[in-house]
This record gives structure tokens, sequence and C-alpha cells, in this order.
């Protein structure tokens, strides 16, 4: 009993530090670099609680002797006599794990998932790698798998990548392809006649339209945002634009990006992050320019996106550097 | 009242999972040494860890509140009422009580402790610990958005966590006694509790708190190193053969310990490569089997019950995500 009841104290500490970290936490800003921002609200949630949690521990000191004799006694009465009371400090070792993620709160600068979770993940080991994936083209899963452009909603895309004038075409298009579907908020990216304005999009956006309206994504230019990522598979003036998106927390966070084509690829050092204006294109990789050094695509007949970049610029890593995936 | 471990004979396997936990964690560690970057890649596992344990925290914490609830307000005669003794009908129940005590793979293990110390049968307890994380109305949803409510999918995927969870619960609450629950903490009986207040409420949450969340921490350093420093390259490789993609896909769910919520939107990158059957293998076993759930298993079981859940659960999600690759499926889609 005294190992439980003796460090009442210590337990109450742990608890509201771990309360002030997430405040902390949530006060920085810093919390979007762990967790989704739409969970958030639980987080300030427990913050509270463990706050309850630990002034109960402290109240508890002075009227709890009774109470846990009371306990103690019971316990005995069901036969575990055999507890033996082992050295405090032993208890305090196991308190001391509880330390480790608040000194991390507290002190680390968290890194941004970059490059080094790309080197050892599934999603560039595989025989797609994920650069190349964006069209399921997998049979029986042909109606679950794919990212239907109706059915999301990206609260932050730019005004400028949506569409103003919506033609009423699309916007039947849309509703017959997912008539159950109410929450059909995704303006089509159509775009101007004029195809060489840069319109400032995501990646995400890029991917939630290229299956259904592939006309408003392709041969048109973009500006898009992300981090630098060399595939050794790659040519010298290639890489790959990507970003992570982020379902609840980083460990499931999974790489969207599209190959980019630029002279100034190989100064560009992996991990920057980066602006580029291009137009994007789609490329059969039977050959056809550099892409020949990449060898396990299997989707010959469709070809990939590829942006061929007329500029690049070096920018700052953003606030908010993972994407929200589609449906929230 | 509540014993912190440490004050339990050391041969009760309860240091084991951490003896070896930190042993992994070092050899990855010392691995990670022969790298240029070791600096790099040490910060982003710390990050990936503490964003896990950042995530899980709401959890954790919903789970040893319902736990509490469960100690303080539901009366034993009530459970001995309500759920059957038979343990076909004991197991079923079990299994469909995550509706109606949604906890995530985070915070099961204590509720299903509750439970079993008001006097729920070894087979409900075993059926609701391995079948609550995916049978429960938070996943259903977040498994339906992530496969664009394609119902067929995640009806399939229930069942099968059902089948699986539940026949492993049967078979292990028939072979074992009780006792095979070996933490002390699920035999701590508390005969109505006279007073019930809010603030013993508040205390018995935190200690549960205390007495899971170390395991967790561990559990979220082991899945960030793995995630950061084992190459999982191999384990893509096999797409084809339904055989070696249902084995890949299993030991990757293992490896990665995701959240019931989230797995089902990485499954959906995973179905653009593999057959259906090892995807649904993914999302069964990961969340009966993954390292979160094997340090509490190894923590709270005696050995031979750890290693039976895990052997059958593995062995059942193998055939069935085999049954469904090589003919169930052509009936259901």
């Amino acid at each position: 009993m005294k190992i439980q009841r003796g460090f009442p104290l210590v337990q109450s500490l742990i608890l509201s530090c771990f309360s002030l970290m997430l405040i902390h936490l949530i006060m920085t800003g810093t919390i979007v670099l762990y967790i989704s921002p739409k969970l958030i609200w639980l987080s300030k949630f427990s913050a509270i609680l463990l706050v309850i949690m630990a002034l109960a521990k402290l109240v508890a000191l002075p009227h709890n002797h009774s109470m846990a004799h009371n306990c103690c006694n019971h316990d005995h009465a069901c036969g575990s006599a055999h507890h033996n009371h082992s050295h405090p400090t032993k208890g305090l070792l196991q308190m001391a794990i509880f330390i480790i993620p608040l000194i991390l709160g507290f002190v680390m600068q968290p890194r941004v998932l970059a490059s080094t979770a790309l080197s050892n993940s599934i999603n560039t080991a595989g025989p797609v790698p994920y650069y190349a994936m964006h069209i399921p083209k997998s049979d029986k899963f042909s109606n679950t798998v794919q990212w239907p452009s109706g059915l999301f909603v990206k609260k932050n895309a730019p005004s400028s990548a949506v569409a103003q004038g919506t033609n009423n075409a699309s916007i039947n298009l849309l509703n017959k392809s997912n008539p159950q579907n109410k929450l059909n908020l995704v303006k089509p990216l159509t775009p101007e006649s004029v195809s060489s304005t840069v319109k400032e999009t995501d990646l995400m956006q890029l991917y939630l339209n290229i299956d259904d309206h592939p006309e408003q994504i392709y041969n048109h230019h973009w500006q898009l945002t992300g981090f630098v990522y060399k595939d050794p598979t790659l040519a010298k003036n290639q890489f790959v634009i990507s970003r992570f998106v982020m379902t609840c927390c980083i460990v499931d966070a999974t790489p969207i990006g599209i190959i980019v084509e630029s002279s100034d690829a190989p100064n560009l050092k992996a991990d920057t992050w980066i602006e580029v204006d291009g137009l994007l294109q789609k490329r059969t990789l039977d050959g056809v320019v550099d892409i020949k050094s990449v060898q396990n695509f299997h989707e010959t007949e469709d070809g990939i996106p590829y942006l061929l970049a007329t500029r690049c610029k070096v920018v700052a890593t953003p606030k908010d550097p993972y994407l929200a995936p589609p449906l929230q | 009242m509540i014993y912190i471990y440490v004050s339990q004979p050391i041969s009760n396997m309860k240091f084991y999972p951490v003896l070896i936990g930190s042993t992994l964690f070092i050899i990855l560690g010392t691995k990670a040494v022969q790298n240029k970057d070791v600096l790099e890649q040490t910060v982003n596992v710390a990050t990936l860890a503490l964003s896990v344990i950042l995530q899980a925290l709401p959890f954790i914490l919903l789970g040893v509140f319902a736990s509490s609830l469960i100690r303080y307000l539901v009366r034993d005669d009530w459970i001995a009422k309500l759920t059957p003794q038979n343990a076909v009908a004991g197991v079923i129940v079990g299994s469909l009580l995550g509706l109606f005590i949604p906890v995530c793979d985070c915070g099961v293990l204590p509720v299903a402790r509750g439970l079993f110390r008001k006097g729920v049968s070894m087979h409900t307890a075993l059926a609701y610990l391995l079948t609550a994380p995916v049978i429960n109305p938070v996943v259903i949803l977040a498994t339906a958005m992530a496969f664009q409510w394609n119902w067929h999918l995640v009806g399939l995927r229930v069942v099968s966590t059902f089948l699986v969870g539940a026949t492993t619960a049967l078979l292990a609450g028939s072979l074992f006694s009780p006792k095979a629950f070996s933490d002390r903490e699920w035999h701590r009986h508390e005969h109505g509790n006279p007073q019930i207040s809010l603030h013993q409420l508040l205390l018995h949450a935190s200690d549960e708190f205390f007495d899971v969340g170390r395991y967790l921490i561990i559990s979220a350093f082991l899945a960030a190193a793995i995630q950061i420093w084992v190459p999982k390259g191999i384990l893509v490789q096999a797409t084809s053969n339904p055989f070696l993609a249902a084995g890949a896909m299993m030991l990757l769910a293992m490896a990665m310990s995701l959240c019931s919520d989230a797995d089902a939107f990485v499954a959906r990158i995973l179905a653009n490569q593999f057959p259906l059957g090892s995807v649904m293998a993914f999302l069964v076993i990961g969340q009966i089997i993954d390292l979160r759930n094997i340090i509490l298993f190894a923590k709270n079981f005696r050995l031979s019950l750890f290693i039976f859940l895990a052997i059958t659960s593995l062995a059942l999600t193998y055939l069935l995500s085999l049954s469904i690759d090589l003919g169930l499926g052509k009936y259901l889609f």
C-alpha cells in the first residue's frame, strides 16, 4: 500500500505536468506537428481531466490513510496475501517512464516528417511508389478505394484554385456519380480557358480531382508547395514534390507527391521545402524523356502526372506541413 | 488497494515485456549509429513516439474513466443477471458490448478488466477485449469513411474481426481457468462499494492511468523506432501471392500498431496493391495483436494464455485472409 499511496504527490505532479505539456503544445501551435487538428479538442479535454485528476490525488493525501487501509484489508481477505511491499525506489523508477514524454514535449523541437520517414517506408519500397499511385486500377476495389472528387471537402483550398464559374455540366456529373452523397461541396478545379495562368493549389486538391476531371488538371499551370524527395530511381533532373497526409497522428501519415522535372533539381537538397510553378502533364513511362530510370511502374498505359517546372523557389517549412485526408 | 506491479514476484513475466522492449529498442538504436544522420533519425523517432502518446492520451483517459465508472456504478448482481453463463452466448455478448462501451485499443484493457472484476465470465471479457477496438460505432464510422462508404468492406471487417476475436475468446475461455489472468488487478473484488464519491472515481482512474500508461509509452517508442529504422520494403514486395501477402500485411499491421480509427486510411493505400484478403488481415490482426497489445497482454496474462491468444488469432486471421482471397471474395463482390 505504501507504494501506491506513497507517491500521490509525485503522481499528482506528473498528471499536472502532462496537462501543462498539452496546454504548452496547444498554445505554441506545435501540436499540429504531432496530431491532426481535428483531434485538438480531445487534447484540450484531456488537459482539463488531467488537472482534475491531479487535484484529486493531492486531496487524497491527508485523509487517505484510513481508506488505504480498508482497501488493503480487503485485498488480503480476497486471498492475495503475498504482496510484498517492495522498495519504494522501484515504484519511483516505474514512474520515471512518464517523465520521458514530458521532457520531449517541453524541450524537443519536433521534426517535420520528410525523406527520413520515407526511406524505410512502405510507400516507397513497393512495386508502385506513392507518387505514381494516384489512379487505383485495382479491379475489385474499383468503386471503393478511389478518391472520387465529389465526396471531399477541402476547407483550406485557396480560392484561386477553386472555380469561379462552375458549369452546370460538371455539377450534374458530380451528382450523378455520387447520388448518395449530400456533401457535394468540392468545387471542381475548372480552369479559365487560358491555361497559361498559374493557379495555386495543393497536392491533395489535385489528387482529388485527377481521376474524375483529368481535363481540368492536366496541361494547366499549377503552383504547388511541398518538400523535395529524391528517389534514387529518378533521373538527375527530377525529384518528387511531396506532402504527408495525416489522419490521426504522424505515425499514420502517408505521402502524396508528383514528379517534378526541373533544371534546378540537382541543386535542391532533399527535404527542402519549395514552391514550384509548372505545367502538369501526363507522361507514359515507356521510354519517354528522362524517366527511363524508373523501373517498377505498372501503369504505363495511363501515365503518371508529371510537372514541368518553370520556377522553383525555396520556402520556409510551413506552419501546418501536414495535409488533412479527404472527408473530414 | 491498487499495487504497482513491482510489488509482485518477478517470475510473473511482468518484466519480460519491458526487457524485450528495451532490448529491441537498443538494438534498433545501435543500428542507427552506423547511419550518418543519427540525430536526425533519433529526433524523428522521438517525434513519432510523442505523437502516438499525444494521440492516445485522450483515449486512454476514456478507457480508464469507463473502467472506473463500471467499478462504481455497475452492480455485481446486474452483471450476474444480464450476462449469460453459456460460453457461446457469453462470447457473442462480449463481442457486441463494444457497441455500448466504445473504446479503442488504447483503453480497452482497463474496461475488460473492470467488467471481469464485476463478475463477467472469462469468455465475455476476452471477447470484449479482442473485438471492441473494431466493433464499436466510432471505428465503424471511421472505416466507412476511409473506404468511401463501401458498407461491404466495413461489414467484412466487422464480421472478420468478430469471427477471429470471438473464436479465439471461446477457445481461450474454455481451455484456461480465470487464474490465467495473472495480473492481480483482475481479481480484486469490491463488493458494492459503500461510498461512491467522485473523488474515489478520480483516484481509481488515475491509478489505472499510471498502470496502463507506462506500457503505452514503451510501445509508442517501439512503434516509432520500427517506423523509422526497420526497412519494410521487403514486406510490400509480395503483392501478387495471397499466401505471402497475407503474412506480410499481418506483420506490417503488428509493427505499425496503428490506432483503430486510423488504420483503415492506411489500409486504403495498401488496397491499391494488395489482394483484399490480406488487407482484411491487416485490419483485423492490427487491433487484436500489435506492439501495444503484446506488451499489455504479456503483463496481464499468464504466458501460456498470452501465447495461445497470439497464435490462435494469428492463425485464424491468416486462414480468413486466404479464404477471402481464394474463393469467398468472389461471392462477396
